[in-house]
């Protein structure tokens, strides 16, 4: 097979999984969707309303374990909330806000209060439970000022005492995104702009044990991190949208749309249709390594997998991968380089990745460093602007099959075999997989 | 003012028949033109009081916002009644200019309503109300043990702020006088505490400033530190007796106008019957 074939299927291989059921497809072109497919001697059951038997070698796909991006929140267009939510103030407010949900799944805040800040707040808060980690994104499309300033955005709280710890990723009518927080600490400079008509955009927060993060963005996909603060709210929170008005005595409303709840440890970037890798490398053969990279120097990378350090030769590394790449984006192309996060490629020899000094008073962090013709030598901090660096093209070794386990990674294979209720890739029995391809 | 109020008199006192254009010589006529200018000036400027207002008090516009079409409204009907009191001038219609002249005053009256409205009430809202700016500015280089009271003086601040609000939202035409003096008296109250607030956080970060490090103790310290705040205790003590004292006051003051006004009522009604008593007697000569 010419190797620009073999490279526009394995681009094919590396977008996300197909989303809903369970499904197989065969050689006659025929797809079957089940809600379960079992695992027998050189073939499977596909079980949903009935039960289809398909022999191995008939089977050109077979998609165990669906990608599931959480949809977007959506009322059943009567205008009250989606199905597990509810809203209310929260502190002392000027007039009682409201909140309604549209079938497309457009939020109306209507709202007053002084707003998330001091030591209790006053705002309108529409929300739902989440527990651990996860993320809320939302792209807040109208402030309405016609009455006085208004803020809204995105939040996450202990509880709707108007003390309880929270964080919020908002919208201010000078069109900049802030992060809010109790407890408050030390606060980057708060710039009071005139109110930019229009102000519009992207917001996300995301909560990472008993760290906050929040982003921004001009179009939903690539994000600019906004601030990281320690905020400990614990177990199961609170999580939904929000909105006020700085002075508490007039009302403002709020137009905000595509709100989605994300469960799970959030990564720097997050992308609607996203693939499922979250950290690793690209070997130029195809093979995808989902890992921890440690570091990178001109003659290797070293990773984590599995509580156990490994490296590999730089040389066999196409990219390395440090949160989840734009579908786009899924493969690297012939430019080297860095992807940042705000969408940016800084087009240069990646010189190395390793940890080197930040702003005091925090550790050294994992640093890449790219010589470009255009800037010389400039470092990026990984967890804060990374998605990933890109040094080769892949040239995929030949292969019958190509494998893709649930945490990304991806075994090009020249053989598979099905075993009751098993299936081992190249003589090794594999749990987790996600997806079978023949090639 | 006073001159136009003496041309009125002059025409209504020189016009032979009530509500009839008058015939008039020609410095007559001169005058009632200077008067008709003068008017019409007059409603420009009553026209554009709103707006200057709004300049003057431009950092408090969110506060205001939705009363200034309330200013503008009565600002307009004022001046449209100066405009049609000049067109009575040119017309030398004197009767006209007298009733209204009447229509005017009540306009002003509303429209000085909702002047006071912003320029009073809604400046001490906006005055007293705290920002997220302020907070995170005050909050930048604060000592961790005057947060408490960083916070306690942002609360004061949001309470006084809401309390005039209320007072604004309550200062409309045909107000009730004594619902809004009990309005007044509560953000009064909310006021001084706000001021109280601010004393113990600026006493609170200077403490901070000064006690950097908490592991330096000494018995010394924790006496001047006990004094220092006995001080501040007793200061608080005799603003307190400030603020009554000042109730008091204020108590003493809307009394006064109350009893001046039944005064004034009183000799209104005495001169009355005194006159008709006057006229009767006259009748039966």
């Amino acid at each position: 097979m010419p190797l620009a074939t073999q490279r526009i299927i394995f681009w094919i291989g590396l977008l996300p999984l197909l989303a809903g059921a369970a499904r197989v497809q065969t050689r006659d072109g025929r797809t079957i969707e089940a809600d379960d497919v079992a695992i027998l001697d050189n073939a499977v059951d596909v079980r949903g309303s009935t039960q289809t038997r398909v022999a191995w070698d008939q089977v050109t796909r077979l998609v165990l374990k669906p990608a599931s991006t959480p949809p977007i929140e959506q009322a059943s267009g009567s205008g009250a909330l989606p199905q597990g939510w509810v809203s209310q103030d929260i502190g002392s407010v000027y007039r009682t806000g409201s909140a309604a949900c549209d079938a497309d799944g457009r939020f109306m805040l209507t709202a007053s209060g002084w707003g998330a800040w001091g030591g209790r707040d006053s705002l309108y808060f529409a929300h739902r439970m989440l527990d651990g980690d996860g993320q809320i994104i939302a792209h807040v499309s109208k402030l309405d000022m016609a009455h006085g300033a208004v803020v809204a955005g995105v939040m996450m709280r202990q509880s709707l005492a108007p003390d309880a710890l929270m964080a919020g990723a908002c919208l201010y009518p000078s069109g900049q995104v802030r992060l809010s927080r109790r407890p408050y600490g030390v606060a980057p400079e708060f710039k009071d702009g005139d109110p930019v008509p229009d102000a519009a955009a992207w917001v996300r927060l995301a909560r990472r044990g008993d760290e906050v993060s929040a982003f921004q963005s001009a179009d939903g996909k690539f994000w600019q991190l906004v601030e990281t603060r320690k905020v400990p709210i614990g177990g199961r929170i609170l999580v939904g949208v929000c909105a006020w008005t700085t002075g508490n005595s007039w009302t403002g409303s709020a137009r905000i749309d595509s709100v989605r709840v994300v469960a799970g440890t959030p990564a720097l970037t997050w992308f609607a249709d996203g693939g499922p890798l979250r950290e690793g490398i690209v070997l130029r053969d195809g093979n995808v390594v989902a890992c921890r990279v440690l570091s990178m120097d001109n003659s290797s990378v070293r990773y984590e997998r599995g509580g156990k350090e490994l490296s590999t030769p730089v040389d066999r590394v196409a990219r390395l991968v440090f949160s989840p790449v734009p579908p786009d984006l899924a493969a690297p192309g012939d430019r080297h380089g860095v992807l940042l996060s705000s969408g940016d490629f800084i087009e240069g020899d990646v010189e190395r990745v390793a940890r080197q000094p930040v702003e005091w008073p925090r550790e050294p962090q994992l640093k890449a460093t790219v010589r470009s013709l255009l800037f010389g030598s400039r470092s990026f901090e990984v967890a804060r602007d990374v998605i990933c660096v890109d040094l080769a093209e892949v040239a995929p070794a030949a292969a019958n099959y190509e494998v893709r386990t649930t945490d990304g990674s991806v075994i090009r294979a020249r053989t598979v075999v099905l075993r009751s209720g098993s299936i081992t890739v190249d003589g090794a029995a594999m749990a987790d997989v996600a997806e079978i391809r023949k090639l | 003012m006073l001159r136009v109020a003496l041309l009125v008199l002059a025409i209504a006192g020189g016009t032979a028949a009530r509500g009839a254009p008058a015939v008039v010589d020609e410095a007559t006529r001169a005058r009632y033109a200077a008067a008709a200018q003068e008017e019409r000036d007059l409603a420009a400027r009553v026209r554009d009081e709103p707006a200057q207002l709004a300049g003057d008090y431009a950092r408090y516009e969110g506060f205001f916002r939705d009363d200034l079409g309330h200013y503008k409204d009565a600002a307009g009907a004022e001046a449209a009644i100066h405009d049609q009191i000049a067109t009575a001038y040119d017309h030398s219609d004197a009767a006209e200019v007298d009733r209204l002249r009447k229509e005017a005053d009540s306009a002003a009256k509303v429209k000085l309503v909702w002047r006071e409205r912003i320029a009073e009430w809604r400046v001490r809202q906006g005055t007293a109300a705290p920002s997220e700016h302020w907070y995170r500015d005050e909050s930048r280089w604060l000592g961790a043990g005057a947060r408490g009271d960083l916070d306690a003086f942002a609360e004061a601040r949001k309470a006084a702020a809401e309390a005039w609000g209320r007072v604004a939202e309550a200062c409309v035409p045909g107000r009730d006088a004594a619902a809004l003096n009990r309005l007044k008296d509560d953000a009064y109250r909310a006021d001084a505490e706000r001021e109280i607030a601010e004393m113990r956080y600026n006493w609170a970060r200077q403490r901070e400033q000064i006690w950097q490090n908490k592991k330096v103790t000494s018995d010394e310290l924790t006496r001047r530190l006990a004094e220092l705040e006995k001080l501040q205790d007793q200061r608080i003590a005799l603003r307190r007796e400030e603020i009554d004292r000042d109730r008091r006051t204020r108590e003493v003051d809307g009394q006064i106008r109350h009893a001046e006004k039944s005064f004034r009522e009183s000799y209104d009604k005495a001169q009355k019957d005194a006159q008709d008593r006057a006229r009767s007697k006259a009748a039966k000569r």
